[in-house]
């Protein structure tokens, strides 16, 4: 008979399952040994004040790897404790976070208007907060073949993103150039064709710093004239890496993983800065907090004349008061804004800048 | 070449008349020796080189695709000549059935062997039995044990909310449903299979998630699955109940055997393995949705048991994931977890037909 | 086809009450079975429905024909022409690509092979149909893409003068992320399902009918074109309405393919063009409120696609004359 078919089968699942389930482990203490790149264990002189019980997160994909570290080396120190940050984009996060569903979300972008009244009334007590958690810059990562040291103006950037520069040796690169040696290769530049807020941190920059030259707006999306959009950081790199003359923005840890050049990017100095730890928290010093004491949301400034240019925050946003699970999302952020720190440079993030850290530290001791 | 193999064995009957069809093509490969074949190809060839370097074509993959074109019309043209219309048209048409399978099984193989390539290296023991807790994002450590038992999870709750449903309904349709009302169910179960994964996703997110205040759950997840995987069931399910002889309903209704009780002991066990087809190719969807998931089941780098409850992990999450990173390490766990999922869906494939195969009634 | 053989009168038997009340349960128990699942469809339809009107309303362009997708901006500015077109069109091209291949396997099975490859050769496109589509989502991204430039590149050289592979500037040369690039690993996708589900409808086919045709002197493919695929046109016309219902709905996969241009372009091989189930799941990590509403919006679009998609493919199962098959059409 059907029926016992249909049992048998699920039979063999459930049996499998179990079987499954008795030879498993959430214990990863050997298997992870063999991460060798530094950092997981830099921040020895880090107090933590731990906290127990579970905590939910949510949101930006940016800022998921740094997430992920913290977890790691926040669990290694207070036992017992589960944090799950999912990333699954900011705007997803901060509706996850407006219904009620996580805890905290990560953010790439500072909450709106209309979406700072819905958050606020999600935390029943009190106002959502943000807090600017790490720091990191906007990689332009090209392949271009012969050329190790490309300098690029704002112009220059807006001119290949925007389509109207069209081979590799035209003017405006050239003139940004004037050693190298530059192929007529023709250029192919790779934009994400997902929401990202990376878009969003190249559009201001370029909506700031190019003015004349740029005229697509910012934002998250992008009314994309030409170039090819791909999915995804992985997608715009894997274009970039299968494409001589290809270019794309993305995180710098992409770049790196890929073995794929980084442009040095012109200030309003008139230098062109490397993309480092060093000079992203530079940049950052020139960040303005347009929040409150206890709400460090800001706008960045991407008109630095020392740093590099493309560089920004990205938030956690959570519940100044009436939050679920306080205790432990406090003593979490402690720990990512101090000892966390720490890990930033391995990932291809900075360390935040003293000025925020400090304004950081009094806003977390104020949610409760 | 597939062009003269004659039919080799006598077939059983189940595969439909094939003595014959193998008796007349020993007949036609009597008629067209292998020789004059082997003599077309070669001038395909030689006709192709002449072609390449008369015209800009250029290429090794252009030059055999061409030669092959050109030696299918010599053949065909040959054939045309010494056996006539029917039988050139016949071999024609063996060649493309052949060309098909060919042209058919070289993707799908290429998919199966890269997935194979890149995965294999990472798959382990300590891969399929651990999960992400603590794993950060350089280590090369962690597996994806918490992401099979959520899959196997959310799909065993999926199938068992929707194959007995879609079975059903596609009994109402095939043997009840005369008037408007199996028209319209029918009409509509075809536009869900149109309904996009995320959509289903964002329905239970709103739904269940946050209306009910269920909150995430492996539930969630199956409840989404099931509203993908109940039109596959259904209008498989349909097509094969439908092909099931009327002799045996007839044969049944005059032992005296009511009619609930055909449809599930005649018709039913006769086109069971239609039905597990239908059954594992809707499995075979779900098992590998991505965008729902994000919605419903959420993630956990935990494992977590317990379906009804809080955020859990699912294979294809966890590739999805895997694979958007950037280091090398998280590559390769996507690699190998998708390694897994295609190896997971294709044991249950397997036991799926093995089961049918040992009940079904009528191999006829 | 007699799928729809009426009951038999019951002779009078003290059973007989007892029967009838077995059919009655069983047949109500379909039936709701059956109006359930309409509800469920309703509820999404109207679900659908109420979380879109309200994007539909902020927007400030005409939703059907623009050509952007800025919902989030202000103000706020998006429509579906593009990427119903993008659907629509890689849709199409996946099954010209499928269809036939799919088609010709599962004659290939229940015909051509001997029975044991017949039967190794099903097990192994049913396993195909496993493979998870977000595998062949990282396979077209980092296998295909980069190995599909020379063929696009020598079709757009071998067969420009036709519009559809027309390739003006050249571009075909270095980037292969086009809509016949989507519509290859769609037809990849598909081609198993199709072609699985074909195979059990060929295989139904009475192997008498087969006989008679072959006893009356056909040759192997006449028998195949007047007893084998006249009774099968219904069931593979339902195969392929599941691969075009992928298809349509496909959204990792052809996410990580497409180039995502918003425009309506026709030249299948250059860069650009975009699918409204790839557009839901790229933009709605990122989207705010507005921009989720819209994404609902082109959702709806896409249910409409498929219902009018549906409807065509009815009208041609009537047109074929398989109306005998069943009343139920």
């Amino acid at each position: 008979m059907k029926v016992k078919r249909t049992g048998g089968v699920a039979g063999l699942i459930v049996v499998g399952t179990v079987a499954l389930a008795a030879c498993g482990s959430d214990n990863n203490a050997g298997t992870t040994s063999s991460g060798t790149s530094g950092g997981t264990s830099a921040s020895p002189a880090a107090q933590v004040a731990c906290a127990s019980g579970a905590l939910t997160g949510a949101g930006s994909s940016f800022q998921a790897p740094i997430q992920q570290q913290w977890v790691k080396d926040y669990s290694a120190k207070c036992a017992g404790t589960q944090i799950n940050y999912q990333s699954v984009g900011s705007g997803a996060g901060v509706q996850q976070f407006t219904s009620g569903t996580v805890d905290f979300a990560g953010s790439d972008v500072a909450l709106k208007p209309d979406e700072q009244t819905k958050a606020d009334a999600r935390c029943a007590a009190g106002p959502a907060v943000h807090i600017p958690i790490t720091a990191g810059g906007v990689a332009l990562e090209y392949n271009l073949a012969g050329v190790k040291d490309l300098q690029l103006s704002p112009a220059t950037v807006a001119g290949i993103f925007a389509g109207t520069i069209k081979t590799w040796d035209a003017p405006g690169i050239k003139a940004d150039n004037p050693n190298a040696k530059l192929p007529a290769t023709p250029v192919t530049a790779f934009h994400r064709s997902d929401g990202s807020g990376t878009t969003q941190v190249v559009s201001e920059f370029l909506d700031s710093q190019a003015k004349g030259a740029w005229t697509l707006g910012s934002g998250k999306e992008i009314n994309w004239p030409g170039g090819q959009g791909a999915k995804g950081s992985e997608g715009v790199t894997a274009g970039v890496k299968q494409t001589d003359g290809g270019i794309a923005y993305s995180e710098v840890s992409f770049a790196k993983a890929n073995s794929l050049s980084v442009a040095k990017v012109r200030n309003a100095s008139g230098q062109y800065a490397e993309l480092n730890a060093a000079n992203v928290s530079k940049a950052l010093e020139s960040f303005t907090v347009t929040g409150s004491a206890t709400d460090v949301k800001g706008t960045v400034n991407y008109g630095v004349s020392s740093g590099y240019p493309i560089s920004t925050v990205t938030y956690v946003i959570g519940c100044g008061k009436g939050g679920k699970n306080t205790p432990l999302l406090k003593s979490y952020l402690t720990y990512a804004v101090t000892g966390g720190q720490a890990v930033a440079d391995s990932l291809g993030f900075a360390p935040l800048p003293t000025a925020i850290a400090d304004k950081n530290k009094a806003a977390i001791t104020a949610i409760g | 070449m597939t062009l003269t193999a004659p039919t080799p064995t006598p077939d059983p009957p189940a595969s439909g008349g094939q003595p014959a069809a193998a008796h007349s093509s020993r007949l036609t490969a009597a008629h067209v020796g292998r020789l004059p074949m082997l003599a077309a190809m070669l001038a395909a060839v030689g006709g192709t080189a002449l072609v390449f370097v008369v015209t800009p074509l250029a290429g090794t993959a252009e030059f055999v695709l061409v030669s092959l074109m050109l030696a299918v019309v010599a053949g065909t043209a040959l054939s045309w000549r010494v056996e006539g219309r029917r039988r050139a048209v016949d071999r024609l048409a063996t060649t493309a059935a052949t060309a098909c399978l060919l042209a058919a099984l070289t993707p799908l193989v290429g998919v199966i062997g890269y997935t194979v390539y890149r995965g294999a290296a990472r798959l382990s023991l300590s891969f399929l039995t651990h999960s992400m807790a603590g794993v950060g994002p350089l280590d090369a450590g962690g597996g994806v044990y918490h992401g099979i038992i959520g899959t196997l999870e959310q799909v065993l709750i999926a199938s068992l909310l929707s194959v007995p449903l879609g079975l059903l309904v596609a009994i109402y349709i095939t043997e009840y449903g005369h008037g408007r009302l199996a028209t319209a169910i029918r009409f509509f179960v075809d536009v869900m299979t149109g309904i996009p994964s995320i959509v289903a996703g964002l329905f239970v997110f709103a739904f269940w998630v946050l209306e009910l205040h269920r909150g995430f759950s492996g539930l969630a997840a199956a409840l989404s699955l099931s509203i993908l995987m109940l039109p596959v069931v259904v209008r498989s399910s349909e097509e094969m109940i439908k092909l099931v002889p009327g002799s045996l309903r007839e044969a049944s209704y005059a032992l005296g055997v009511p009619r609930w009780r055909t449809i599930l002991s005649i018709v039913l066990p006769t086109a069971s393995t239609g039905i597990t087809t239908g059954v594992m190719l809707a499995v075979a969807r779900v098992t590998g949705e991505t965008a729902p998931l994000l919605l419903t089941a959420f993630g956990n780098d935990f494992l977590h048991l317990n379906p009804l409850r809080g955020g859990q992990s699912a294979l294809p999450l966890l590739v999805f994931q895997q694979a958007g990173s950037a280091y090398d390490v998280a590559i390769a766990r996507a690699w190998a977890g998708a390694l897994t999922l295609i190896t997971i869906v294709v044991l249950l494939y397997v036991a799926a037909r093995m089961l049918t195969r040992r009940n079904t009634l009528a191999r006829r | 086809m007699t799928a729809l053989t009426s009951p038999p009168r019951e002779p009078t038997s003290p059973r007989r009450a007892a029967v009838r009340r077995g059919d009655r349960v069983f047949r109500g128990l379909t039936l709701a079975a059956g109006v359930f699942t309409l509800i469920v469809l309703a509820a999404i339809a109207i679900f659908l429905i109420v979380k879109a009107l309200p994007a539909l309303r902020a927007d400030t362009k005409g939703f059907l024909t623009t050509r952007e997708w800025l919902p989030d901006a202000s103000p706020s500015v998006f429509g579906i022409a593009a990427l119903a077109f993008g659907t629509l069109l890689s849709s199409a091209l996946a099954l010209v690509i499928a269809v036939p291949i799919a088609i010709g396997v599962a004659l290939y099975t229940t015909d051509y092979a001997p029975r044991r490859i017949a039967t190794v050769l099903g097990y192994v496109t049913d396993m195909l149909a496993a493979v998870p589509s977000v595998i062949y989502g990282l396979w077209g991204l980092y296998f295909l893409i980069p190995h599909l430039v020379p063929v696009q590149s020598f079709l757009a050289r071998t067969f420009g003068w036709i519009p559809l592979f027309a390739d003006p500037d050249n571009r075909t040369s270095v980037a292969s992320r086009s809509i016949f690039a989507a519509a290859v690993v769609l037809a990849v996708m598909i081609l198993p399902i199709i072609s699985a589900i074909s195979r059990e409808v060929l295989a139904q086919v009475p192997t008498t009918s087969r006989e008679a045709a072959l006893a009356l002197g056909a040759t192997r493919w006449e028998m195949i074109r007047t007893a084998v695929l006249p009774p099968s046109r219904p069931g593979l016309i339902s195969a392929v309405m599941l691969g075009l219902g992928r298809a349509l709905g496909e959204t990792i996969a052809v996410a990580l393919v497409l180039a995502a241009s918003f425009d309506v372009n026709w030249r299948v091989l250059t860069p650009g063009g975009n699918s409204i189930a790839a557009n839901i799941a790229t933009k709605f990590g990122e989207s705010g409120n507005t921009g989720r509403e819209a994404l609902i919006a082109s959702g709806l679009v896409l249910f409409a696609i498929t219902l009018i998609v549906n409807l065509a493919a009815r009208a041609v199962i009537y047109r074929s004359g398989a109306m005998e098959r069943s009343a139920a059409v």
